[in-house]
């Protein structure tokens, strides 16, 4: 018990208190125009003269509204980009902007694309001239025929096809595979197709980008092209000077008017407080208004001294208004600044996907399905791999469909499909299997920040055995019905890494079941189930993986829990009753010169429900480079993999491979031959079950560079020194000489020789040959062919006849 | 640890049970063949019992299916409208939640009942006892998971299936990495570089028959424990990147500028090396060529590599990278004294060379 509590405290309170997560903010210019009346003047008055159609119209009251000609030709941008009925809303929206209403936010939008717009031609024109679009990317086959005993398949074609296609600028993937195939064994051909359909997101953003940047001007759509200083300080003085000629008429002295008239400068507005600006309205002698006055109602509001408070109240009022916009529009002066500090060019921003993705929804004319898809992360349909975070669906293969999406920092994905663990050609010898054999699985993963950044998400997955055969596979099993539920959470900590946290939990009902005495059978839904059985059946880890780039090291932490019957069939890899941990850390030094890494991966497996018997895996190394030339390094590796078995009687090694190896990488001249080896030796201790060997690896590879042609001797050695044969004494010899025959054809010939003690001796030869036939389109061909010496029964490994042929067209991506 | 008795027989129908495989999961007791002598061919429906040491684990009863005389596999489809009845105990609980029967002392019984003209009789029965060892997760160990290496002709190395039973082997499949790809898809659609069944250690030397790997590409592998044509364990897919640290630096041929160019350009940026082309119309010689470094004029420049000259067109190439005196950002001046006679300077900024 006190471990599973550990196990939770870690996985679910740790990263929870070790800080709530922050995300960066874009500036939002929408807004940013909205509130500032001073920035709406100066775009207002930009558009006005753009086309030198008016002159500027000083004396425009506030709110600043476009000038007829650049009305109408707003409007007809609009309705020829974005459609009647967007225009009817824009009129709706400047009626009312015009009428004193704030400007809304739709009009902001379309207004400042106006403001942007580069030229004639409306991306809408764009958009219909290249909305469909076939784009071949390549087509290759493959033959092959291996007649090693072991080889899966004999016999095997292969032809595998990829293109694009563009259909109302939606660019889909189209991958369609075939591979064939004869087994040893069974002498008849089997063929199986694999097929993918994929939204292809780069390609989709890189298009509407495109149109984007040919349509608008982002520089001007970003406002980088307004002064807003002297935009701010031009609005403040008109307005100022409108509201004081206003005012001083009121005022029936002449000295109090003239007084009004210049109370307050545009410089005093922007760059005094609002008390010090009634100060200036109060210290006044010709005013003579006291702190009080300004607080206070009014009685007599026509006459005399009266009259001058009610003045002055008016007055301080809507200057502290015309104050509020432009405090408003310094602010948005500032966060203008501030971007173009930080991101130093408005065009870096303009790279980045997640900006892209903004302007493209703001300014192009994008249908319900073209806005959905700019949302899509990625979305797959077909025999694809799928899945999210560790607890829920994670590194499956299935035929199905998958989507994520990601919209204002929410992540959904979305994923149903049919899984199955054999059935394929590759498993062509396999009929049955120990798990169930196959599913029907639909899954979910939703929530907070992109799946691959910080993010809080819940994952769960709904699985149904299938009782089905695939081929020569049968997938018969007990019919059931499993539910996982978990969160996963993931938090950046900055330069340093990430630490990501799941959680899950799981349960399986089986069909027409009961429990104990009770005989009523139903097949229950194990939704309903989630938190029945709950250690058994809950599973948890923790990850760190980070660097530190300064110190030059990498490192990565891990610890994982699974009860004992712990099920999610959507998620490969996943370990019942196990607890795993493991480190690795990696350091260089000195320019990358030096290099050490560190590495454990430690795993417990409990088997028993009562007793602690189980599996203990455990696995080290150790390994180090050292570049000591730039034409020299030496390598190490210290490694060691161990399996205990622990039962009632105590714990016992079943397994030990453990390994020592020394290499180095040498090249440089000699005898005026440009010359490269590489050399490696080991020696190794492997224990299973009662033999226990000690092996000596010695592994050579030696080129040398004659002209435009490469020599190769390849020598590799494994002697049993112990002679317990836990696997062979193998010796190969192989040569090869590498050369080009024309500048289209070139090829490589060797000589081999292999002896494996009392098993298998051989000799042959190895001929490829590489052909450029067209500028896109290359032929190759392998063959390995050898004469056996000596062979036995025992010999599973090594074959005598080895050939591939394949043609490669190939269009670049 | 093969330990499993028959310990009771009745009638002539006798069940083939392998409990060391069709024991560990509830699917795998459908695995169980009868034989059946041609006398009590018919009509039956099968009762399993599983009995764990602390009672009860399961029973499943079956609908009715024909008996061939022979041996009989069970009917597909049998499993659809099997009813199973767990026990309370924690191991029945585990099996309950995973269909895996976790370590203990297993009694297994199948009774066939019989239907129609034999209803309620019993037309055979047997048990077999068996401690039950859950396998060992099947876990790869070399090259380890995202490793880089150098080797071309890697053997491959895992941790053991155990306990290990009669006749299981390994599969071992190897194929390319695409970029961008994902490895359960590269699985599926790559053609198999290595794709070999039979395999009795928990290792592979790499076919020698097969071709070698490339540098610069990323490989996955996967491990299958079998026996006969029965999936028992996949491992994890690993994959790793064929990446020698070491191989001979490719120079293009434009790398190479005659030297009488670059003077005129007064100015060159060595990255790690100088490379330049001259022209020897005299014998073979030595090249005699100083260096000098401007930023820092007092610092001594030696151990420079010996240049020699053939006749004719000569591609010169000097490594700078391991000499201490070129420091990255510091500009130098090379003067080369041709061999006729003829004098040449050359002012360049040293960069060190990216790895």
């Amino acid at each position: 018990m006190p471990r599973r509590l550990i196990v939770v405290a870690l996985t679910t309170l740790f990263p929870i208190a070790l800080f709530s997560q922050q995300r960066i903010k874009q500036p939002d210019y929408n807004s940013l125009l909205q509130v500032n009346p001073a920035l709406q003047k100066a775009l207002i008055d930009s558009l006005n003269t753009r086309n030198h159609v008016a002159a500027v119209n000083l004396h425009s009251v506030a709110p600043t509204v476009l000038n007829d000609t650049v009305k109408k030709l707003f409007y007809q941008h609009v309705s020829a980009v974005y459609g009647k009925k967007q225009l009817q809303q824009v009129n709706e929206n400047y009626q009312l902007f015009k009428q004193g209403n704030k400007l809304s936010g739709y009009l902001t939008e379309r207004l400042r694309g106006f403001y942007a717009l580069k030229n004639e031609a409306s991306a809408l024109t764009l958009m219909k001239a290249s909305a469909y679009d076939n784009h071949f990317k390549g087509l290759s086959a493959t033959a092959r025929y291996d007649n090693s005993p072991g080889a899966m398949l004999k016999s095997s074609f292969g032809v595998h096809f990829e293109d694009q296609l563009v259909i109302g600028n939606i660019p889909v993937n189209i991958v369609y595979d075939n591979l064939s195939g004869t087994t040893p064994n069974l002498n008849d051909l089997a063929s199986q197709h694999l097929k993918k359909i994929s939204f292809d997101k780069d390609a989709y953003l890189k298009r509407l980008n495109g149109y984007v940047s040919k349509s608008y001007d982002l520089n001007k759509y970003f406002l980088q092209d307004i002064n807003l200083g002297s935009a701010v300080k031009s609005f403040a003085s008109k307005q100022l000077q409108d509201l004081q000629e206003e005012m001083s008429a009121v005022v029936k002295d002449p000295l109090q008017a003239g007084t009004l008239k210049n109370l307050v400068s545009p410089d005093e507005l922007i760059w005094l407080d609002s008390s010090q600006i009634k100060q200036l309205l109060i210290s006044n002698s010709a005013l003579q208004l006291s702190a009080s006055d300004l607080e206070r109602k009014v009685t007599d509001s026509i006459n005399g001294h009266e009259a001058t408070v009610l003045a002055a109240q008016q007055y301080i009022s809507r200057v502290l208004a015309l104050k509020r916009s432009v405090v408003q529009g310094l602010q948005a002066k500032e966060m203008l600044v501030a971007q173009q500090n930080t991101t130093n060019k408005i065009s870096q921003q303009l790279s980045d996907p997640a900006m892209q993705q903004r302007n493209i929804k703001e300014l192009l004319p994008l249908n319900f399905l073209q806005k959905v898809l700019l949302q899509a992360k990625h979305l797959n349909i077909g025999n694809i791999a799928a899945g999210g975070s560790k607890g829920g669906a994670n590194n499956l293969f299935m035929s199905g469909a998958e989507g994520a999406f990601l919209n204002k920092d929410k992540f959904l994905m979305l994923g149903l499909g049919s899984t199955r663990m054999g059935g394929d050609i590759k498993d062509q010898q396999f009929t049955s299997s120990l798990d169930p054999g196959a599913y029907k699985i639909q899954f979910l993963q939703t929530g907070v920040g992109d799946i691959n950044e910080s993010h809080s998400h819940v994952a769960l997955v709904n699985a149904r055995t299938q009782n089905k055969q695939f081929r020569q596979f049968d997938a018969a099993s007990l019919k059931r019905n499993i539910f996982v539920g978990a969160f996963s959470e993931q938090i950046s900590l900055g330069e340093y890494g990430n630490i990501t946290a799941d959680i899950s939990k799981s349960n399986t009902e089986f069909n027409n079941a009961a429990v104990g005495n009770s005989y009523a059978l139903s097949s229950k839904t194990a939704a309903f189930g989630l938190f029945n059985d709950f250690w058994e059946t809950f599973s948890a880890g923790l990850d760190y993986a980070g660097e530190i780039k300064e110190a030059g090291i990498t490192q990565r932490v891990y610890f994982s829990y699974s009860g004992m019957a712990y099920n999610n069939p959507a998620s490969t890899g996943g370990t019942r009753g196990t607890v795993r941990y493991g480190l690795n850390v990696r350091r260089t030094w000195n320019k990358r010169r030096f290099m050490v890494g560190v590495r454990t991966d430690r795993q417990d497996t409990k088997t028993s429900a009562s007793a602690n018997s189980g599996w203990h895996n455990r696995q080290y190394a150790i390994d180090s480079r050292w570049k000591l030339k730039k034409n020299l390094s030496l390598t190490a590796r210290v490694g060691q993999s161990v399996m205990k078995r622990a039962d009632e009687t105590g714990k016992y090694t079943a397994f030990l491979n453990r390994q020592v190896n020394v290499g180095s990488q040498l090249s440089g001249k000699l005898f005026d031959l440009l010359q490269t080896n590489n050399l490696g030796l080991g020696f190794q201790q492997m224990h299973i079950a009662d033999a226990k060997s000690l092996l000596l690896n010695i592994n050579m590879n030696h080129s040398i560079v004659v002209n435009t042609n490469i020599l190769t001797l390849s020598l590799f050695y494994n002697k049993d020194v112990k002679d317990q044969a836990v696997y062979g004494n193998l010796f190969t010899a192989e040569t090869a000489w590498s050369y080009p025959l024309t500048r289209n054809i070139s090829g490589s010939s060797g000589i081999n020789y292999l002896d494996n003690a009392n098993v298998v001796r051989q000799t042959g030869v190895r001929q490829s040959i590489n052909v450029t036939l067209l500028q896109r389109l290359q032929a190759n061909w392998y063959i390995d062919i050898r004469k056996q010496l000596l062979n036995t029964p025992q010999n599973y490994l090594f074959g005598n006849f080895n050939t591939q042929l394949s043609l490669n067209y190939q269009l670049n991506r | 640890m093969l330990l499993f008795v028959s310990t009771s027989l009745t009638a002539q129908v006798s069940f083939i049970f392998l409990p060391e495989v069709q024991g560990r999961t509830l699917d795998g007791l459908f695995q169980l063949r009868v034989n059946v002598p041609p006398t009590e061919a018919g009509r039956a429906k099968l009762q399993i019992t599983v009995t764990a040491s602390s009672g009860r684990v399961v029973t499943i009863t079956t609908p009715g299916f024909d008996l061939h005389a022979g041996v009989n596999a069970l009917p597909p489809g049998l499993l659809n409208g099997a009813a199973v009845n767990f026990g309370t105990s924690k191991v029945a609980t585990l099996c309950r939640q995973s269909g895996y029967f976790p370590e203990d002392d297993y009694e297994y019984c199948f009774e066939l009942v019989g239907e129609g003209s034999h209803a309620g009789e019993t037309v055979g029965t047997q048990c077999f006892d068996y401690h039950l060892q859950p396998f060992s997760p099947l876990i790869l160990t070399s090259p380890m998971d995202q490793d880089l290496i150098c080797d071309k002709r890697p053997t491959l190395y895992w941790q053991p299936l155990l306990p290990s039973i009669p006749g299981m082997q390994y599969r071992l499949f190897l194929t390319e990495l695409k970029p961008g790809q994902a490895r359960a898809e590269a699985l599926r659609y790559n053609f198999p570089i290595i794709n070999q069944q039979f395999i009795s250690m928990p290792m592979l030397f790499y076919p020698s028959t097969a071709r070698e790997l490339e540098e610069g590409h990323q490989y996955v592998w996967q491990v299958t424990a079998y026996r006969n044509e029965m999936v028992l364990a996949n491992s994890e897919m690993w994959a790793f990147e064929v990446k020698c640290n070491d191989t001979i630096p490719k120079i293009t041929p434009d790398g190479y500028r005659n030297i009488d160019d670059l003077v005129k350009g007064n100015f060159y940026l060595a990255k790690g090396r100088l490379l330049f082309s001259l022209n020897n119309t005299y014998g073979p010689a030595t090249l005699e060529y100083t260096i000098t470094c401007t930023s820092k004029p007092e610092m001594k420049i030696r151990k420079l590599p010996e240049v020699k000259l053939k006749t004719g067109n000569n591609h010169i190439d000097i490594d700078l990278n391991d000499n201490k005196a070129f420091v990255d950002g510091y500009y130098y001046q090379l003067s080369v004294k041709l061999p006729d006679g003829d004098k040449k300077q050359l002012r360049f900024l040293f960069k060190s060379d990216p790895e």
